[in-house]
């Protein structure tokens, strides 16, 4: 059984976001990036299922979508927890795109390799999107069951069970494989890559995939294929300073109601 | 426990990824090459030597925790890489217009720079972030073969008998209570031949190794500075390559210390305060003072419409000649700001940390040609540093921080004088420890800031909690605290009665301590979440002084896990 975990690198949740010039990107230069969250899930879910079932191997696959970023990083811890290989998608005609061109990219590549089960993170916490998984699924023509917290592999039958947590209740899905799924927290507890399997990494095969390895035409990725045209992207409103109420208790609160009422307007 | 640890066994290993690691290991690595390439052509006949080399690191990367000015002296690059021009070295900025003012509350004066001895003045300086600068020399360092753990920290010192021979790092999936959880990661021992500490200012595991093997002995006690910093954005209006350096106001005559306000490009400024930590106040807040120096009119000028966009915390050493440790012992050497190398009046101890790591590299080549890394051979690290610039700067400098004994006016005139003609005492001795100095409130000298209320306005004047939101600092809410108050009861029986205040709610400059309830309910809390490893605490924490027994209450140790996560400071 092979397993793919395609991953993407974010800026860390604490980063200060500027934006560009322009007002529709943000500046990458000197930002920390890491690893979607989500993500962490799928590659840890794929490590404990080679584990439990033996399977042959796992492949880490990303793509660069900006120049500035360096996803190799992100492949690296990949590689340290204990996948197997990695594959990076990098090439000027991939940047600037889209959710759609980005599972474009992804569904050329995974053509080009075999696999029974793709995992993605259900969605990566900088765009919010939650679409690339899904889409990946329809252009490979597989089924997929979306933010899975629970996985059944049964290589028996050929086919994975999928619990999802819905409002007030559990969804049970049954697909066979090749499948995707698309990974929610709750599924496990990523481990921390160990210091010998960060030196095992470095040994490990990073490949660089680029157009020509997958082949697509330049003008149907990117910034050229884009569907989505970003108008213009706002910091969220600036928060006002605090203030403290002093004085006694009883004498503070009321004081506080008043604001809340008075002031605020939010009561 | 131990039994399910793994072992990795390395030549080398360096503990802490900040300057004086970074460059010990680059260096290390350059002699091993060369060596090698002279056995390679025939030229010598000694054994190849193929050490395995690792360091560790507990930031997100080696840039995560590094905060310092920057203004950089090149001196020690330039011997460690004297083409760093052509490897896309970080920094491309010279300090332009420099100069100390004194600030009374409302005014500066301009202390002519004919009072600044030539070899303190700042021409020949870089500007920059020590961030990048970690990166950038981490790159070399990996590119050379050395192994780099991230995310990795060193927890404790391993010996074999009394000889140093690795350290344990955290252990990582713990709960609140330390119980194991799904993703429980057991640290790893990590052997080694020799161990470089270089964990910055009261490194956790270098105290350590100080206190077992009594380094300090006939010496002065360490004393330290607390020094606060900021990165603002303006929106026009930079100053690229200007620095300023303040005294006086807003710190009161008994507080050793300044301001910084230094201009970058992209309309980026970094504004800092540097504050002894021998301060006798017990409501001293150096993150209040950085946020009334802001306010002076003679800085507020640059920062105008400005917001802050980062921030960060760390002390540094001050003590000086007579505090530097026996900086080797078994198996183990201690670097940089590890080993007290700092100079004070220049304020500058990045080309100190590395010039030490390249005398500790080399001293580890001869011990690994030698096959010995025994304290005999090491002892050489220390003669080395004795015929150094770093030694024999500090000791014409020794005696500029302690004529501030004497408060700032005086001890300016006296510092001066000793930093230009290197007079004064030749000996250790009347050194306090900094945690001695606090004083009950009524006793205390404080500065006329103590009567006015530091004022925040969400931009440029941000409160506390604001600006531990700048330093991205993160530790897991479910991770066992890193930092301990061994006996809560005392802070309200002893302490706060003893101080009028609870002096750890003050002088933390990430609101770690905070005082809660009421009557008999109250108590100290500790929000170590929000913990930037500054290290203030352990060395400021006055329980000591009121017990007289040499116990501190709180206690501090490196996590396993988290950390600020630092941007550009
Ligand atoms: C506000 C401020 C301004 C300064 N301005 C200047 C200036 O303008 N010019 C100048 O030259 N110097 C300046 N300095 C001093 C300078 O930054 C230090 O001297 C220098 O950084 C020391 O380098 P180091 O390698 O010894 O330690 P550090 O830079 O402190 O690095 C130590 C590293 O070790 C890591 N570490 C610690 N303990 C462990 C552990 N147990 N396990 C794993 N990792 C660990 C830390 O996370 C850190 O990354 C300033 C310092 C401050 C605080
Ligand atoms: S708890 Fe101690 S080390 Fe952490 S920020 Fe506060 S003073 Fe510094």
């Amino acid at each position: 059984m092979k397993l793919i975990v395609c991953i993407k690198q974010v800026p860390a949740t604490e980063s200060k976001l500027v934006l560009t010039r322009n007002g529709t990107d943000i500046e990458r230069a000197g930002l920390n990036f890491v690893m979607n969250p989500y993500d962490e899930f799928a590659v840890e879910e794929a490590l404990r299922i080679k584990e439990r079932l033996g399977a042959e191997d796992v492949t880490a696959l990303s793509l660069r979508p900006h120049a500035a970023q360096k996803p190799e990083e992100a492949l690296r811890t990949c590689l340290a927890m204990g996948a197997d290989k990695a594959i990076l998608l990098s090439d000027p005609a991939f940047e600037g795109g889209d959710s759609y061109t980005t599972a474009l990219v992804l569904a050329a590549a995974l053509r080009c390799l075999p696999f029974d089960l793709l995992l993605f993170g259900k969605q990566a916490v900088d765009d919010d999107g939650g679409a690339v998984g899904i889409q990946v699924a329809e252009l490979l023509g597989l089924p997929h069951v979306a933010v899975v917290n629970k996985l059944e592999v049964d290589t028996q039958s050929r086919c994975i069970v999928a619990h999802r947590q819905i409002e007030g209740g559990v969804e049970v899905v049954e697909a066979p494989l090749p499948s995707l799924i698309t990974c929610q927290k709750g599924l496990n507890e990523p481990r921390y890559p160990s210091l010998p399997g960060i030196m095992k990494a470095k040994q490990k095969p990073l490949e660089i995939w680029n157009r020509d390895r997958i082949g697509l035409e330049p003008t149907a990725i990117g910034v050229a294929g884009a569907k989505v045209n970003v108008v213009r992207l706002e910091s969220p409103p600036a928060r006002p300073a605090g203030r403290i109420i002093s004085g006694d208790a009883v004498a503070a609160v009321q004081e506080l109601v008043r604001l809340l009422h008075e002031e605020a307007k939010v009561i | 426990m131990d039994e399910d640890r793994q072992i990795l066994e390395v030549d080398i290993l360096f503990v802490g990824g900040g300057p004086a690691n970074l460059s010990a290991a680059l260096r290390l690595t350059q002699l091993i090459a060369s060596h090698n390439g002279q056995i390679s052509a025939g030229n010598r006949s000694s054994p190849r030597l193929e050490p395995r080399i690792a360091l560790i690191e507990k930031g997100h990367d080696v840039g995560a925790h590094a905060i310092s000015g920057a203004i950089f002296d090149p001196i020690a690059l330039e011997e460690l890489l004297p083409d760093y021009r052509d490897r896309g070295f970080p920094f491309s900025l010279h300090v332009t217009q420099h100069s100390l003012r004194y600030l009374t509350t409302e005014r500066n004066v301009r202390l002519p720079n004919v009072l600044i001895p030539p070899s303190y003045r700042q021409d020949r300086c870089y500007l920059g972030s020590l961030q990048k600068l970690n990166l950038w020399l981490a790159e070399q360092v990996e590119a050379a073969g050395a192994y780099l753990f991230h995310e990795t920290c060193g927890v404790r010192i391993l010996y074999d008998g009394a000889r140093v021979c690795g350290v344990q790092t955290g252990d990582k999936g713990l709960d609140a209570d330390g119980g194991r959880k799904a993703n429980y990661q057991p640290g790893t021992n990590i052997h080694a031949r020799i161990t470089v500490f270089g964990e910055g200012p009261y490194g956790t595991l270098a105290e350590d190794l100080i206190n077992r093997f009594k380094l300090r002995e006939g010496r002065d006690p360490q004393s330290y500075a607390l020094g606060v910093k900021e990165v603002i954005q303006v929106k026009s209006g930079g100053s690229p390559g200007l620095a300023i350096h303040t005294i006086g106001y807003p710190l009161g005559s008994h507080v050793f210390g300044g301001g910084f306000c230094y201009g970058f490009d992209n309309n980026l400024f970094a504004v800092g305060m540097v504050c002894g930590l021998d301060w006798d106040d017990p409501q001293m807040d150096a993150q209040a003072q950085l946020q009334r120096l802001k306010k002076h009119p003679f800085i507020q000028r640059f920062l105008q419409g400005g917001e802050v966009i980062a921030y960060g915390a760390k002390t540094l050493p001050e003590g000086g000649y007579f505090a530097v440790p026996r900086p080797y012992v078994d198996g183990a050497l201690l670097v940089g700001d590890s080993a007290g190398l700092l100079n004070v009046p220049y304020l500058k101890g990045i080309h100190y940390a590395m010039k030490s790591g390249i005398l500790a590299a080399e001293t580890m080549f001869d011990a690994l040609l030698q096959n010995d890394t025994s304290a005999s051979t090491l002892s050489s690290y220390e003669a080395r540093l004795a015929s150094s610039y770093i030694m024999q700067d500090l000791y014409h400098v020794r005696n500029f921080r302690r004529a501030f004994a004497y408060g700032c006016p005086p001890g300016l005139l006296l510092g001066g004088l000793t930093m230009w003609t290197g007079l004064g005492p030749t000996k250790p001795g009347a050194v306090r420890e900094d945690f001695r100095h606090l004083r009950p409130l009524d006793q205390a000298v404080r500065g006329r800031w103590a009567d006015e209320p530091a004022q925040y306005d969400a931009g440029v004047l941000v409160d506390k909690l604001t600006d531990v939101y700048h330093s991205g600092t993160q530790h897991r809410e479910d991770q066992p605290s890193h930092i301990q108050i061994l006996d809560p009861a005392r802070c309200v029986t002893d302490c706060i009665p003893r101080f009028g205040d609870a002096p750890c709610t003050y002088f933390c400059p990430a609101r770690v301590y905070e005082l809660v309830g009421e009557g008999a309910g109250r108590r100290i809390q500790i929000n170590f979440a929000n913990c930037v490893h500054c290290k203030t605490c352990v060395i400021k924490d006055p329980l000591d002084v009121i017990s007289g027994d040499h116990v501190q209450n709180i206690v501090w140790r490196a996590p396993a896990e988290g950390g600020p996560h630092y941007q550009g400071l």
